[in-house]
Parts: C-alpha cells; structure tokens; sequence
C-alpha cells in the first residue's frame, strides 16, 4: 500500500489516481508493501505541514524543480549498484541532460518501468526513426518483434550509437550469423562495417539498404564493360532487350554472394558463385 | 487489488481480405482468416513471482514466454517465438526440387537442351523464412554483490529464398536465379559472472555461438546441358568471445570505465577446384589447381576501451575516452593456380582493419539553464586494403540546450567531419593491372574516401500545458567526396519532424509528420578498355569509352493520426489510427555520349525508383462488458502500392536470342502491390 516509510503518511488522501498506479506497478510488487512514498519522494513533514508544492518534496514532475543529477541520485540510492547502470556515465543520454525520470516511472506497470511501451517512447525524441521504420523494407520493429534494446543500451556502454556490442559486425552477427564467413572470397566493406550498405532502422528499398542497386555498387565499382555502364531506363523490363544489371535484384542477380563466396575461382571471386 | 494470481484469456476471431500480394501484406506477419489466441497467467507470492503469458497461439508469429523468480534473489525465463519473413508467394522456376540442394528440371540430358520458356508449366514456390526461437535464461543475485547470468538460444531458420548466379565462364553472360534453400540453425550461449556494489562494478562473460547451415552449396543443373554445377552457401562456423567489463567511481564524481574482449570465428570448408563454361562443360580455363582442398578460415577480434568521465564542479561534466577495435584475419591463403597454362596464380586477399578511436566532450553548463557541450573525436582506421589502406578522420562537434522556460527545451548541434585517407594504387588478384593503372586514380570509394561532412540538428520539445506536447525538429547533412573524381560524389539529406499529442477531457489526439529528402550526385565512365580510360582528357566521340553522371533524388514522407475517446467512462472507448507512407525516388540520368537509340538524355531517366505509397487505418470500438470482460469490435484497412523501374512489366526471362545469353529469373520481389480488409472482434476474459 502507498503510505509513507516508517509512520504512515495518507498520501492517497489527496493523490489517489497516483497511490493506485504505484499499488499495480512493478516497484509495488517488489517491494511487497515494504516502502512507501517516501522512499522515492523524500520526506513530506514540510509538504504536508506548511506547503503542498511540487517543490516541497522529491517530485518527478517537469516543474519540480529538481535537476535531472538529482533525480536519477534519487533512483540510484537503489539502483546504484545494478549492472544495468554501471556505464550510465558514459551515456550519449546523460550527456544529453536525461535522467532515469525521462523514460521511467515508478508507477509503472509497463516492463522495465518505463513510461510508455518501448518504442514509442525511444520515438518521441528520435521521430526520424519512427519515420524510418514505417518504411517499407524494415526490421520487424512496427509488428513487435524486433525492439529498440534488441540492439542497443539506452543505459549507456561502449559502443558506437550505444550498441549492445563492440563493432557494428558483431551487432548484426547475433541474428545474422549466416553472414559471419569467415569467407575465402572477402568483400572488404562488408568486413568492416554492414551499415556501408545498410541502414539499421528502415529505407525505401529492399534488404534495408542505403541506396538501391545498381547505383550502390557503381559508387564503388566502375570498371571495364558492364561495371562503368550506365543501367537506365533503357534496360527496363519494358524495352526489347532488358539490362540484366538493372532489372529485378540488378547486380545481384549475378553477384549474389556479396557477403562473401567460398566458390571456385574467379567465380568466388566476383561472388556469382 | 490483493490479488495474488490471476490471468487472462483472449480470443479473437479475424476475417481477412487481401488482394494483391499476400507475401508482402504478410511481410512479418500471419493475418488470415482464423480465431487469433492469447493467454496470460500470473502467481505472485512474499517469495516468488510467475508469469506466463502466450500470443498468436499456432499462428506463424505465435510466441510463448514464462518468466518468474523472487525480486532481487533470482530470475528466469523461458521463450519461443516466431518471426516470418515473406517476400513473394508463387515464385516460379523451371527447376524442380526448390527448398531443396538440389535443381534439376525435366528433359533429355542432352547438352545444349533448352529447359523451358513456357512460363505455364515452371513449378511454383514461396520465398519465405521463418525464424524459430526458442531459449532459457537465468539470473542469480543470491550472493550480492555477486551475480551470475546464463542464457541459451537456439534459433531455427527455414524457407527458401532469392539467389542468383552468372551461370557461364565471364562476367555479363547471363543471369540466373534460384531458389536457394535455408535451413539453419544457431546456438548461442551465454555466461556472464559479475560483481556490482556502488562504487565498483566489474564483470567477465563468455558468448558461444554455433552456426550450421544443413546445405554446404546449392546443385544446379546448367541451363545448357545436363551437368551440374555448384553454388556455395552460407558456411558453418564457431564464434566464441571473452570479454571483461568494469566500472569504478572515483574521487571529483569521476568514472573510470574499462572493457576489453576477444573473440575468435573459425570456420572449415571443402572446395570446389572447377565451375562449368557458358556451354555447361568443365573446360581447362575453369579448372584449377588448390594449395588446399580444404578453406580453414579464422578471423579474431580484440578490443578494449577505456572511458573516464568526470563532473568536477558542478557546472561541468566532461568525458575522455579511447577505444581500439582490431580484426585480424588469419584464414588460409588458397593459391588457385589454373589448369589452362600460361595463366597466373592468383590468392584470396586476407582482409583485416584496426581502428584506434580516441576523443573527448566538455559540457558546460551556463547561466539561464543554457549547456554546451563541444566535443571532438579522432578515427584512425587502418585496412589491409590495396586503395585506401588508412583514412583519418576528426570530428568536430557542438551541441547546445536550452531550458530556461518550463514549457521549451531547445536542443541545436552542429558536427563537422573532416575525413583524409591515404590512397595508392590498387594491385589486382588476378586480372588486367594496366586497367586498374589507367581508371584507379580516378576512383575514390566512399566508404573510405576523402570527406568534409556538416551535420546540422535543430529540435523543440513544447509543452505549453499539461495536456499538450509538440515536438519540431530538422536535420540537414551534407557530404561532399572531396577527392572523389568517379564514384559517388556529394550525399545530401533534409529531414523535417512535426508530431503533437493532446487531451481534453475524453478525448486524447496525437499526430506525427515527416519529411525527407535525399539527393545523391554520382560520377562514372564507361569504358571498354584501360586505353581510353581517363575521363578527364577523353573527348573522343563514339569510340564507346564516355562519361556519365546520375542525380538521384528521393522524396519520403509519412503521417499519422490517432484519437482515442472515452464515450462512456469505464464502459466504451473508440480508438482510431491513420498512417500514411509515400516514398517518391528519381534518377536523372546525363550520358555524354551513346545514349540508346530511340532515348535522349531526358527519356533515359527512371521516373520510379522504389516509389511506393501505404496507407492504414484501424478502427476499434472497446467495450468493458464488466470488471472482467472486455470485448473489441474493430476494422482495419490497408493499401499498398508500389512501382519501380527494375521490376514494373517483370518478364520471367529475355535476351533468349542464344541459349547461353538467356536470362531466367522467378518473380522474386515482382508485384507487391496488395489491398486488404481486416475485420475483427476480440473477447477478453480476466480472472
């Protein structure tokens, strides 16, 4: 029940709607009718004796006056000492000015305490990549199967755009492990980094990639006979003699093994086989 | 509520109506006709929680997940889900045996037999894959400040899907495409042992994982005779890294974060030493000889990464950090040494990087409840890579926020990359040199090229009453290849964000709008021969060897809308969502020379490049019958219309003017085109 640690305070009195969200939330279960109000919001002596302001206790609230450092000190009393925060120093998001408070709730009743369901909270500050992930290649993020922390830690770590890995590769290697070769017949870029070619969120044209082929691989491959030609609309499907570099999968229509080949020979090598 | 175990059943029964492609109106989903299911049952007592909870129940996106434990002493979990992927339905081949290692199609094995152009009679199949998850975790915090967590996940991948191969002895001759089968199957396991109690936290953990693909290559018979060929698939291999992760706070509100890790991938592959010519035959020109039937390949990684963080006084924070990333290659070197004399041997180039990152940021905080915070970071990547081998990068960056009313949080940053990199001439593996001599100094790839990069952000978070937020932002980044002669050459992008949420009373609104543009300028030469390759000083007319540029541009926006309204408090809400998605791509074409016949330089543009527009609406009634049942009543409705150049007016093959220059192709991504009609009705029963 919300009532103050120690003597009992009647915050319910006047906060009901907010005593009934922390009796379902998740902070409730654990602590099993251990802590009370007090225990997040500080002592409420000032708040209940002199004046009821925001600024008389520990608020939450945009205008309680507290600062963002102070808010999250407030959560870290308990959660200090979880792994899931111990990088939160590092954080792209503390820098940014965010505290715990930004995207959690003590009254939540949400997994992971947050404030809304995941991705529509990671949304209301990163709208492109909302915009990105309506987009009709995608990964899964819009039917549910695929979240935001599937790939990175909003808490904070060492990777680049706080990825839940140290490479790019080894990221996209969890799911994709049929991508990890190691092949004969390298493709470097592919090597170095998957985001050369794709893009994480969502884009316009299939297999996420950043642009459509042919264009992409002739940013790179501009070479005698068919790599340097120009695949234009006169290739399409509609005219006599249809440019197999441009029409349906385009270059990889040939090239298919891009990732890598361990095929026989020149043919390994230009990744047809 | 005391209540200490409960759940809940949910039925509901769906009729669908889709035209058009079922495949991509499926893409990642399993809506059809069919009583859709889901379960939740809960237990919680002073030492123990339980949860089970399953969705989708027998349904291609059905997931089950049990979870439970006692707060702060112990949890685990159990899962399975699945994941489809549809790409295209009733795909079409003149092989049979697709899903399978192995093609062939009917006829006599006669070289040079034709396999069939009647479309009518090629076998049908769906290009689709499903992913099977299922794993366990569990994590003990028994003994504070000690923790231990494993886990285990095994996925399952099966379907088929999109391959393609150049079915002859030289680059060009003809294309070919397959369904190639996927069964795999990867085991992750994971460990990790920590210690974490403020002001130290440290870790070590171990990652296992086993990819096996139940096909090493896919067989095909060849287009023009009755030999078979081989195409090589995804490889089996073993991965396994360490890692050390610790953190320790320091005296000034200081941090010093430490991570550090290993991991080696190792793979073993038997070779092929011959392909089949153009004709189906294995010839001398196709056959070599290997320093090794068998490809060992290793690749390690090592890294480590230290962070020091710092908020020594109170208006400033700052944070050092430098990190090394290096990926070494230590496969076989394969000599392939070709049967025909008088060729070269050739070898597989081995490829690895090293990356040394190192920077800093300072945010300062400043009267007004105004923050800077410069910043600077320095790339230094190495690669065993003939063109670019070392690129440099700085950058330089500023961000600003300013929150100096309740209502406004401004947050502006501007961030300039400054990319050098070291270029040489590329050697060739094997091939013309002379070529590479005469067009490599032109090209610059863009991965590793030259850069100046200007990034602008701008965003507006406004909330000038409880119940009203707006958020605006806009982005412009702009990136020039500076010394990038053919390739891609500038890289611009605007992005514009509106969205809002209101409530009043009984009704609650939100919206969202964006806008993006993107405009690529890409440079190339087409040539047929290392003579006349400079595009600089070439001017002479119809010799084939010319220049050529593409403007691309691309045009997306998409929009959404949604209201929710109690009608009755506690009894009937209407909720109603609208999203639209409009993608509108462009390549402007400009050839110097040879342009097609029939075409100017105006006609050979591409008016639909991926363009495509989806529009959805939801419509749902809710009724809370009682305190336990609640009942949906909703429509769904949703357009999807796509076009683009490479694959409007599909022909499933062409150019069949010779039996070797015979394109076959099975309608892999063709008309994704779909409308659909989604009634539904959903009974919740909550005990």
């Amino acid at each position: 029940p919300a009532t103050g640690a120690g003597a009992p305070v009647p915050c319910a009195d006047c906060h009901d709607q907010a005593t009934a969200s922390f009796n379902s939330s998740y902070h409730a279960k654990a602590w099993k009718g251990a802590n009370g109000c007090q225990s997040c919001h500080g002592p409420t002596d000032q708040h209940l004796n002199k004046e009821q302001s925001k600024q008389t206790i520990i608020s939450f609230s945009k205008d309680g006056g507290r600062s963002a450092k102070e808010r999250a000190a407030q959560c870290l009393t308990c959660h200090g000492s979880s792994n899931h925060v111990a990088f939160w120093e590092t954080s792209k998001h503390k820098s940014a000015g965010m505290a715990c408070d930004s995207c959690h709730t003590g009254h939540s009743n949400l997994p992971k305490n947050l404030k809304k369901p995941q991705s529509e909270l990671c949304y209301s500050c990163h709208k492109d990549i909302r915009s990105q992930a309506n987009r009709q290649s995608h990964h899964p993020i819009r039917e549910g199967k695929v979240s935001c922390s599937d790939c990175h830690d909003p808490h904070g770590g060492f990777g680049n755009k706080m990825i839940k890995a140290d490479s790019v590769n080894e990221l996209c290697f969890k799911c994709h492990a049929d991508k990890r070769g190691p092949y004969m017949w390298e493709h470097p870029p592919v090597e170095e980094n998957c985001m050369i070619c794709h893009t994480a969120h969502g884009s316009n044209h299939t297999k996420l990639l950043t642009r459509k082929g042919p264009n992409l691989c002739q940013s790179c491959h501009d070479w005698t006979q068919h790599p340097g030609g120009p695949y234009t609309a006169a290739g399409n499907f509609t005219e006599p003699t249809p440019a197999k570099q441009m029409i349906a999968r385009n270059c990889l229509n040939c090239h298919n093994n891009v990732h890598g080949s361990n095929g026989p020979g020149v043919r390994g090598l230009r990744f047809v086989r | 509520d005391d209540k200490s175990a409960g759940g809940s059943i949910e039925v509901a029964p769906t009729l669908a109506d889709v035209s058009g492609s079922k495949a991509k109106f499926n893409e990642y989903r399993d809506i059809e006709d069919g009583l859709y299911g889901a379960v939740r049952l809960w237990k919680e007592t002073d030492t123990f929680f339980f949860n089970f909870q399953a969705d989708d129940i027998l349904y291609d996106t059905q997931s089950y997940r049990v979870h439970g434990g006692d707060y702060g002493r112990y949890k685990f979990n159990l899962f399975y889900d699945e994941i489809p992927h549809n790409l295209t339905y009733d795909a079409k081949t003149f092989y049979s045996g697709a899903g399978t290692a192995n093609l062939t199609y009917s006829g006599a094995n006669l070289v040079n037999v034709v396999p069939s152009t009647d479309t009518s009679t090629w076998n049908t199949f769906d290009y689709e894959v499903d992913r099977k998850n299922q794993g366990a975790g569990l994590r003990l915090d028994l003994l504070k400040p000690l923790y231990m967590d494993v886990s285990f996940k095994q996925e399952k991948r099966e379907g088929i899907k999109p391959a393609g191969l150049a079915p002859g002895t030289t680059g060009g001759s003809s294309a070919l495409e397959l369904p190639e089968p996927v069964d795999y199957v990867t085991d992750n396991l994971k460990a990790e042992i920590g210690y974490s109690l403020d002001p130290i936290f440290a870790s070590v953990s171990y990652l296992y994982s086993k990819f096996e693909n139940d096909n090493d290559n896919l067989f095909f018979r060849h287009t023009v005779s009755a030999n078979s060929d081989a195409f090589t698939l995804a490889p089996d291999n073993d991965y396994y890294k360490f890692a050390f992760k610790g953190g320790a706070k320091l005296p000034m509100s200081s941090t010093l974060n430490l991570n550090a890790g290993r991991s080696v991938a190792e793979t073993s592959v038997g070779l092929f030493s011959s392909f089949l010519d153009t004709n189906g035959a294995t010839t001398t020109t196709t056959s070599y000889v290997l320093s090794d039937s068998v490809f060992d390949g290793k690749v390690v990684t090592t890294n480590y990464d230290v962070i020091l963080t710092g908020n020594p006084l109170s208006f400033l924070h700052g944070k050092l950090f430098y990190k090394f990333y290096e990926k070494e290659n230590k496969s076989d070197e394969i000599t392939h040494t070709r049967v025909l004399a008088g060729l070269d041997p050739f070898h597989n180039h081995l490829f690895g990087y090293e990356k040394d990152t190192y920077g800093g940021e300072i945010g300062i905080k400043l009267p007004a409840n105004f923050t800077l915070t410069p910043s600077y970071k320095h790339v230094k990547t190495e690669r065993h890579r003939g063109d670019l081998p070392v690129s440099k990068d700085d950058i330089y960056g500023i961000a600003a926020r300013w929150s100096g009313l309740d209502f406004l949080t401004v947050r502006a940053g501007y961030e300039r990359l400054e990319r050098s990199s070291d270029w040489q001439q590329l050697t060739l593996v094997t091939g013309t040199q002379a070529t590479a001599n005469a067009i490599e100094p032109f090209i610059r790839r863009f991965d590793a090229a030259p850069l100046d990069q200007d990034t602008y952000k701008l965003s507006l978070d406004i909330s000038p009453t409880d119940n009203l937020g707006i958020g605006l932002g806009y982005q412009h980044k702009k990136s020039e290849y500076t010394d990038t002669i053919l390739g891609l050459r500038d890289d611009e992008t605007d992005i514009f964000d509106v969205s809002a949420d209101y409530t009043l009373g009984k009704v609650t609104l939100a919206g969202y709008f964006s806008y993006e543009k993107t405009d690529q300028f890409q440079f190339q030469r087409r040539f047929t021969s290392a003579a006349a390759a400079n595009p600089l000083t070439d001017t002479t007319v119809g010799d084939g060897h010319y220049n050529w540029q593409i403007n691309e541009e691309n045009i997306s926006y998409d929009y959404g809308l949604s209201a929710e309204v109690a009608l009755v408090p506690d009894k009937w809400r209407i909720k109603a969502q609208f999203d639209h998605v409009n993608s509108n791509g462009t390549l402007d074409f400009t050839l110097y020379e040879s342009i097609p016949t029939d075409f100017t330089n105006d006609t050979v543009d591409q008016a639909n490049w991926d363009d495509y527009r989806k529009d959805s609406l939801q419509l749902k009634a809710i009724y809370d019958i009682n305190k336990n049942l609640v009942s949906t009543f909703g429509y769904a409705y949703e357009k999807y219309k796509y076009s683009d150049a490479a694959l409007d007016n599909y022909r499933y093959f062409f150019s069949n003017t010779s039996l070797t220059a015979t394109n076959y192709l099975t309608g892999a991504y063709k008309d994704q085109s779909y409308e659909a009609n989604v009634f539904f009705a959903t009974m919740k029963y909550s005990f």
